[in-house]
């Protein structure tokens, strides 16, 4: 038995050694075979970036572009995702959409964690009244259900697209805040914390310098999910009306203009809700992935 | 246990109140005045709009609006719709057992689907079974509610002519027409939350599984019907309530869209409807009852909990 052990590691190390290119390439597999569903989700999230990223530069054929002669036709070489009821090139306005859609999900991400993050930590690492006020604010916004929050706040500010990626940003808030402060009450008493109060770090430099890093897991986590929950929320907002305005469009509203068409031209409705659906299932694979990784104690 | 309620609701009185303050000052510093969005008509003098804005109140200063609204509220009057001039309270209370229906019918499917699911997909981990599952639950959970309320009209009421595709017939007008109505828009909202409610029943029977008295049980002899049923889903429950009244707020955020795409004449379409028209009323009563019915969710998880936990006492 000793001799199979000393020899497992005499033969791991000598591996090591020789061939670290080959070793990192064998961990990344054995890493894909066990996060299938995460590089499943990376994947979906790259090829959903480069195509709206790259798309509309390809693409020849302007996505507002009206054709009076090719109204609702299906699918065809042509055009490769049909037509809607004005002649517009599906695909053109689906690679174009997805720019505002992915725009007011990184956006509203992106404000959420940068007001949700600090208001967390300064939270959870001073306590007394100013956590007591921050928390309360955060039962308050959390008391309302999201949705018809985001509705509320669009409703009283006017509906259009920057209303609706505030909006987002509102409702998204406080989830990190109260993510953030949870792990911050937990680290504030851990030893490396206690070690650079004992050599006079001041607080900021603490939280900056010895929180902040130990938090970036959990923030980037978060905010996959979040990106994904607010690219739904702008879908679901522009849908309603009450977000992207016209002539704009974003895959929500592509599909609230081409859902009274729904009997004669059904791929003006089922093409841009299917790119919402792949999106958000790739970024929630990818933040569940992630989380997995990082904290295998919480492995589903 | 009594004691423990009572604090419960207190507690709730100042969040409600401050909330209540909060939107109204939020519709009051909307920019728009509703004075114009009510006389559309150009021909409205500056006279009839002041007599009009005076006659609502909203010449007065902001708090002293805020102090009678509540004063009225309380009284279970919340103002008047700018819209149809019609009591709000009225308004949402015609529209509430839509709504209700909507929202039991959705949670009773969602929790008889996700529970026994979920704790196939653990009992059966890392097999087939449970990959379906749980691919299914991924699905679902990305799965924007109106574009799966779009491809169920279309397959069912567009091409199968199986169900209507829209509309409401309330229930003491004919319960058969009502349910026939209420599938379609109920498969909607279920979705999502089903595959929330799946995602943690599996978890929470996953931990429970690995727990000891679970093996102690097993090493007694108990079949393993009674032994899932008796032992590991009374303890896996907990989490479960949890998440099935936490997310009661997607639930009523998912009827805000289900009413609008099958045409329900719910509060969650009034609140849209309230938005598109400044209704501020209205948008304002709304809010605070989805606010309300949240909290009361919240509270009811809370008593269920010492139902399944007997080691969980209030007092």
């Amino acid at each position: 038995m000793d001799r199979l052990a000393a020899a497992g590691i005499r033969y791991r190390t000598a591996h090591r050694r020789r061939r670290p290119f080959a070793r990192a390439l064998a961990a990344a597999r054995r890493g894909a075979a066990r996060h299938r569903f995460a590089c499943a989700g990376a994947a979906i999230c790259l090829g959903v970036v480069i195509a709206v990223l790259a798309g509309p530069s390809l693409d020849r054929n302007p996505p507002d572009a009206v054709h009076v002669s090719a109204l609702m036709l299906p699918p065809s070489p042509a055009s490769w995702l049909g037509t809607d009821d004005l002649g517009r090139d599906i695909l053109s306005r689906l690679l174009a959409g997805g720019r505002i859609s992915l725009g007011v999900g990184l956006t509203a991400t992106a404000a959420a964690a940068v007001v949700g993050v600090p208001a967390g930590m300064v939270s959870g690492f001073w306590r007394g009244w100013v956590d007591g006020a921050l928390m309360r604010l955060m039962d308050l916004l959390f008391s309302v259900p999201t949705m018809v929050l985001a509705i509320a706040i669009v409703g009283v500010l006017g509906p259009n697209l920057t209303n609706a990626t505030l909006a987002i940003a509102v409702v998204a808030m406080p989830q990190f805040a109260r993510l953030v402060r949870g792990q911050v009450l937990a680290l504030r008493e851990a030893e490396f914390v206690q070690a650079a109060r004992a050599v006079g770090a001041r607080p900021v430099q603490i939280l900056r310098r010895h929180l902040l890093p130990n938090l970036l897991g959990l923030v980037v986590v978060q905010g996959t999910l979040t990106v994904s929950f607010a690219i739904l929320t702008e879908a679901t907002l522009s849908f309603l009306g009450l977000g992207v305005q016209p002539p704009t469009s974003s895959w929500g509203s592509m599909l609230r203009y081409g859902y009274p068409f729904l009997d004669q031209a059904p791929w003006a409705a089922v093409v841009p809700g299917a790119a919402i659906m792949i999106t958000v299932l790739g970024l929630n694979l990818l933040g569940d992935g992630i989380r997995d990784v990082l904290d295998p104690h919480l492995r589903t | 246990m009594a004691r423990f309620l009572l604090h419960r609701m207190l507690v709730t009185v100042p969040v409600l109140l401050f909330l209540s303050i909060g939107i109204f000052s939020m519709l009051h510093l909307a920019p728009g005045d509703p004075v114009t969005t009510m006389l559309s008509d150009d021909l409205a003098s500056p006279q009839v709009a002041q007599t009009l804005r005076h006659q609502l109140g909203l010449d007065r200063p902001v708090y002293v609006q805020y102090g009678l609204w509540l004063d009225h509220a309380l009284h279970g009057d919340l103002g008047y719709s700018y819209r149809s001039k019609s009591r709000v309270s009225a308004e949402v209370l015609a529209r509430l057992p839509v709504t209700i229906e909507l929202t039991l019918l959705a949670m009773g499917v969602a929790v008889l689907t996700a529970l026994p699911l979920g704790t196939l997909a653990a009992l059966r981990r890392n097999t087939g079974v449970d990959a379906v599952i749980s691919a299914g639950g991924a699905l679902g959970l990305a799965m924007p509610a109106f574009w799966l309320g779009v491809l169920l009209i279309l397959l069912f009421a567009v091409r199968l002519h199986w169900l209507p595709p829209s509309g409401y017939v309330p229930p003491w007008q004919g319960m058969g027409a009502n349910l026939r109505l209420m599938i379609l828009p109920c498969a909607t909202l279920a979705v999502s939350y089903t595959a929330v409610v799946l995602r943690i029943s599996r978890m929470s029977v996953l931990d429970v599984v690995k727990a000891d008295y679970i093996r102690t049980a097993r090493a007694k002899g108990i079949g393993e019907p009674w032994l899932v049923l008796r032992h590991v889903l009374r303890s896996a429950l907990i989490p479960v309530i949890t998440v099935v009244a936490l997310e009661t707020g997607r639930l009523l955020g998912g009827a805000v869209v289900t009413e609008t795409i099958f045409a329900l004449p719910g509060i969650g379409r009034l609140a849209v409807d309230s938005v598109l028209d400044r209704d501020f009323p209205v948008l304002q009563a709304v809010t605070l009852f989805m606010a309300l019915a949240l909290i009361a969710a919240n509270l009811l998880a809370d008593v269920l909990y010492a139902w399944a936990d007997p080691r969980i006492r209030y007092g």
